[in-house]
């Protein structure tokens, strides 16, 4: 009994100890977490960084590495092994758990770090045949002996820092998770290609497209979706004329009609993934000198998904950003060529309904014949929770997803009663054509003129982008550059027949079809995601493009402007003009019947009245434009899109055209009430919703309507997690304007190249070098880029040896690294 | 009284910066055991001895480092106020520190009851 309080006081102990180094939920073991030394504590940064002087394990040769002020790195190396070992050992330093996390998403083993909450999205990964894209890459990739070398520098060069960590110094992701860094292999860089792909090259309309052809019928294909703008200007322009006979390809007498489907898009691509770039030929700069910028429109997270980087070594010397997880430089310069790339919107993904012999999917009918299936078994290790095996089954098209018929229940993808009749797609994706796109930009970085750029873009696949070129020889360029299907017109479109090889890509457009353009007689190139060509252009690519208003902008200024200046091309960048507003909103004011608005109603649309069509941040125009908008949309489209499947919907732009040439057409009445309304009184109605949504959500008419509010434009961490993030940014712009900035999208990266026999440029992304949310250089650039300020980039020939400061800025200095092997 | 409180609060400092969180519970359970003190008392020294030494050790990290990450903790913790997550960090350490002390000094208790 005398060892009792003893026992006691012992158990308290062990238990508090046991307690506090578990993870509950979501909150961290406590006691290593709250560890002033070892916890997250250490993360916060308290000293500038330091030069380094020592031995680099590893490395073949000698390596400097220069920090400027925004601590981006400058690596001077003497081999391509060094290189790029540097660049993975840096982007891990800086940014390790963002280059995990991108893989574990892209391989479908989220649930791995997080628990039950994200099985299905991995669940889709893997039925998207991820990894299997990602493997075939691999295998190409070694075929080229360099870019296998830099694909094995680069991971060695991860491992390196992973290496090196002790666990207190893991990054404070890893400590709020719980988890441990996994060495980083050739197959993840792969993994990350196909990512990319996803976000930019995955978007469909198969299912809502062969639905509403079904529903509405052809005619409304016809009026809604196959005509473009009329102030459509298509980035190869117009003028362009296509000497050549197209490939031909065989197609079926009749469009096969697939059951309506209630699939919904798994990975859906949201409007403001987009991007804009322009290059100016020198007869129409101040300098003489051909410019040239882009501004990449993607999700804003922090830390940002671009990383800033010099790489200099034999034979090449590039500055730009580069994606965190694979060597090289994506966006960017050397010294005699400047790049930049845009989405381009093809159909690169279809869907085939498959009919298999049985319930066992060992065979399927393709051709006249049953051929055979071939199996993949995937391990979804759960959090937490049981390891879930989900078998996805691949056919010649691609990997197969089972989604249910819109005539059951809609409960039928888990194989619940009233599942009466599921439907098997297959996809047939570009992500799973093997690839080298590594390779296309290594090339780039060392690309001297056209016909290097030309050729380095031979080698780039997926996803299909707008790369324009400018060079120091005075050259500017387009290539709408990719692998793309050469198709029937329309294939694709709608879900294909998945038994008729008539349905099958037939093969592909050859390289010198392609639309480009190269000094074109305007002296400008450009582009905003809009449509590649006119309509004459031979091969049918696809009919999703974004709408015709950045484009047509862009190209609007860049015809009247002379003597271009980098300034021009900064307050082209941060244009937020809508041709939107400009398009509808008289219309709208001329349907509005005054007489049914009260006071304060009066007065909003008085002040509206004396817009002048720019989504700036002071104004409060845009935010009561935007919503009146989307009530007047909704309020056209509500009855007739009464069906439990998906549907498409018109753009915005093709409405607004459709609503100017005939204001009372057949939707604009509202079915489902008895009298008929015209436009006149639904105009009225959503003006007055609209008001009363904005009143509620920020109360009543003042400064707080303000646009750089209202858009809602906050940067989340990548996990969402609280704190982590910057909330609330007051910002100017807009998904149809050129700046693009709206709620927690746009412009991920904006630079401005003017290529003289000194390369300037310009640049600025919303985030820091530093991925570490404990460093003054995580956030820091976040307010130039709201303000449209961009920094200078130091671009040097030669390691700074002799001044270790910066030009222009004698009080701060380089941060060097000189590394031995 | 004032050396032992100090000899916890150093030796757990410096514990910690080469063993993990759990350490700085060491330097309680050997000196509690020697010091011939109430355990009440030796729970106090204990618990504010490590207390303070985290207590410090988390305020100088906050203060140096301009509490940009401490201002971000707050956040995701739903604090107002960084102090109190090193306030919560010091506590942490003293009951570890606390609950160590007070074992090794009952157990010396339980054996000179004999």
């Amino acid at each position: 009994m005398k060892y009792l309080p003893f026992s006691l006081s012992l158990a308290a102990g062990l238990a508090f100890i046991w307690v506090l180094s578990t993870r509950w939920g979501n909150i961290p073991p406590m006691g290593p977490f709250m560890d002033p030394d070892g916890g997250f504590w250490a993360q916060a940064e308290r000293e500038p960084p330091s030069d380094l002087n020592e031995q680099f394990l590893g490395l073949m040769d000698s390596v400097q590495v220069f920090f400027d002020d925004r601590r981006v790195p400058h690596v001077f190396a003497q081999n391509d092994h060094d290189l790029y070992f540097m660049q993975g050992f840096l982007q891990a330093r800086d940014r390790l758990f963002q280059m995990e996390m991108q893989i574990y998403d892209a391989a479908g083993r989220l649930s791995e770090l997080v628990g039950p909450s994200l099985v299905e999205r991995d669940r889709q990964s893997r039925r998207w045949g991820m990894v299997f894209g990602a493997e075939k890459a691999v295998a190409e990739v070694q075929k080229h002996e360099p870019s296998w070398t830099i694909f094995k520098a680069y991971s060695a060069g991860v491992n390196a820092f992973i290496s090196s960590l002790e666990p207190e110094q893991y990054p404070l992701e890893y400590k709020l998770l719980d988890i441990s860094p996994e060495p980083w292999t050739p197959l993840k860089t792969a993994l990350l290609q196909k990512n990319m792909t996803r976000t930019l090259a995955a978007g469909n309309n198969d299912v809502s497209h062969s639905n509403t052809l079904a529903y509405f019928g052809p005619e409304f294909i016809e009026q809604f979706f196959d005509k473009d703008h009329d102030l459509l200007d298509p980035i190869i322009p117009a003028t362009r004329v296509w000497d050549f006979e197209r490939v031909p390809v065989r197609r079926p007498d009749t469009l096969f009609v697939p059951k309506v489907a209630k699939s919904i898009q798994p990975f859906p691509v949201p409007e403001g993934i987009g991007s804009n770039n322009w290059a100016v030929s020198g007869e129409k700069t101040a300098s003489g000198y051909p410019i040239l910028s882009n501004d990449p429109h993607l999700r804003l997270t922090l830390p940002s998904i671009w990383y800033e980087i010099q790489l200099h070594g034999p034979g090449v010397n590039t500055y730009g950003v580069s994606l965190l997880g694979a060597p090289g430089v994506v966006i960017g310069f050397n010294e005699q060529v400047a790049w930049g790339v845009t989405n381009v919107a093809s159909d690169v993904l279809d869907w085939y309904e498959i009919r298999f012999e049985n319930q066992k999917k060992e065979q399927y009918w393709h051709d006249g014949q049953w051929k055979a299936t071939s199996k993949s078994i995937e391990e979804i290790h759960v959090r937490g929770g049981e390891t879930i095996i989900d078998t996805v089954v691949y056919t010649h098209h691609g990997p197969v997803s089972e989604v249910s018929s819109a005539n059951t229940n809609g409960q039928s993808t888990d194989g619940q009663k009233g599942s009466t009749e599921p439907i098997y797609h297959a996809l047939r994706w570009i992500a799973h054509e093997p690839s080298n796109e590594i390779r296309a930009f290594y090339q780039l970085n060392r690309a001297e003129n056209y016909d290097e750029y030309v050729e380095a873009l031979t080698h780039y696949q997926a996803p299909a982008q707008n790369f324009i070129f400018a060079s120091t020889d005075g050259d500017i360029a387009l290539w709408v550059n990719g692998r793309f299907p050469n198709k029937w017109d329309g294939q694709g479109r709608t879900v294909s027949d998945g038994t008729d090889p008539l349905y099958d890509w037939q093969g592909w457009i050859p390289r010198e079809h392609h639309p480009y353009t190269k000094n074109p007689l305007r002296g400008f190139v450009s582009s905003a995601n809009q449509e590649s060509t006119a309509p004459d252009y031979p091969y049918y690519m696809d009919d999703v493009y974004a709408p015709f208003e950045r484009g047509r902008r862009i190209n609007e200024r860049l015809s009247e402007l002379e003597n271009i200046t980098k300034e021009d091309m900064q307050a082209l960048l941060m244009d937020n003009y809508s041709y939107h507003a400009a398009e509808i909103l008289p219309s709208m004011f001329s349907w509005i019947q005054t007489d049914s608005l009260n006071a304060t109603q009066s007065e909003v649309l008085d002040s509206l009245q004396t817009w002048n069509y720019y989504n700036n941040a002071s104004y409060r125009a845009p935010s009561v434009f935007r919503s009146w908008w989307y009530k007047l949309y909704e309020a056209i489209l509500v009855d007739e899109y009464d069906a439990d499947f998906p549907l498409r919907t018109p753009a915005r732009d093709r409405l607004v055209q459709q609503l100017k040439e005939d204001s009372n057409f057949w939707m604009v009445d509202n079915r489902s009430t008895e009298v008929v309304e015209t436009i006149e009184d639904q105009a009225t109605r959503s003006f007055i919703l609209a008001l009363n949504d904005l009143t509620e959500a920020y109360g009543v008419w003042s400064d707080d309507w303000d646009w750089g509010w209202v858009m809602n434009n906050d940067i989340p961490h990548l996990t969402q997690t609280n704190g982590l993030g910057v909330n609330d940014l007051y910002s100017s712009g807009g998904a149809e304007s050129v700046n693009a900035t709206r709620g927690s999208s746009g412009p991920s990266w904006r630079m401005i190249v003017e290529l003289g026999p000194e390369i300037k440029a310009w640049g600025v992304y919303p985030g820091g070098a530093s991925g570490n949310p404990g460093s003054p250089n995580y956030d820091y650039m976040i307010e130039s880029w709201r303000t449209g300020k961009l920094y200078e980039l130091h671009f040097y020939k030669e390691p700074p040896l002799g001044s270790s400061t910066l030009p222009g800025q004698e009080s701060k200095s380089l941060v060097k690294w000189s590394l031995r092997p | 009284m004032i050396i032992l409180f100090l000899l916890i609060a150093g030796n757990a400092f410096f514990l910690n910066l080469v063993l993990p969180w759990w350490s700085a519970a060491l330097p309680g359970l050997f000196i509690g055991y020697r010091m011939n003190i109430t355990p009440i008392r030796a729970f106090g020294i204990g618990f504010f001895a490590v207390f303070l030494a985290w207590g410090a050790h988390a305020a100088y990290v906050h203060i140096a480092s301009n509490g940009v990450l401490s201002s971000r903790m707050a956040e995701l913790f739903g604090l107002t106020l960084e102090w109190i997550l090193i306030l919560i960090t010091a506590v942490i350490g003293g009951l570890l520190s606390g609950f160590a002390t007070l074992t090794s000094s009952l157990l010396a208790h339980s054996r000179n009851k004999k």
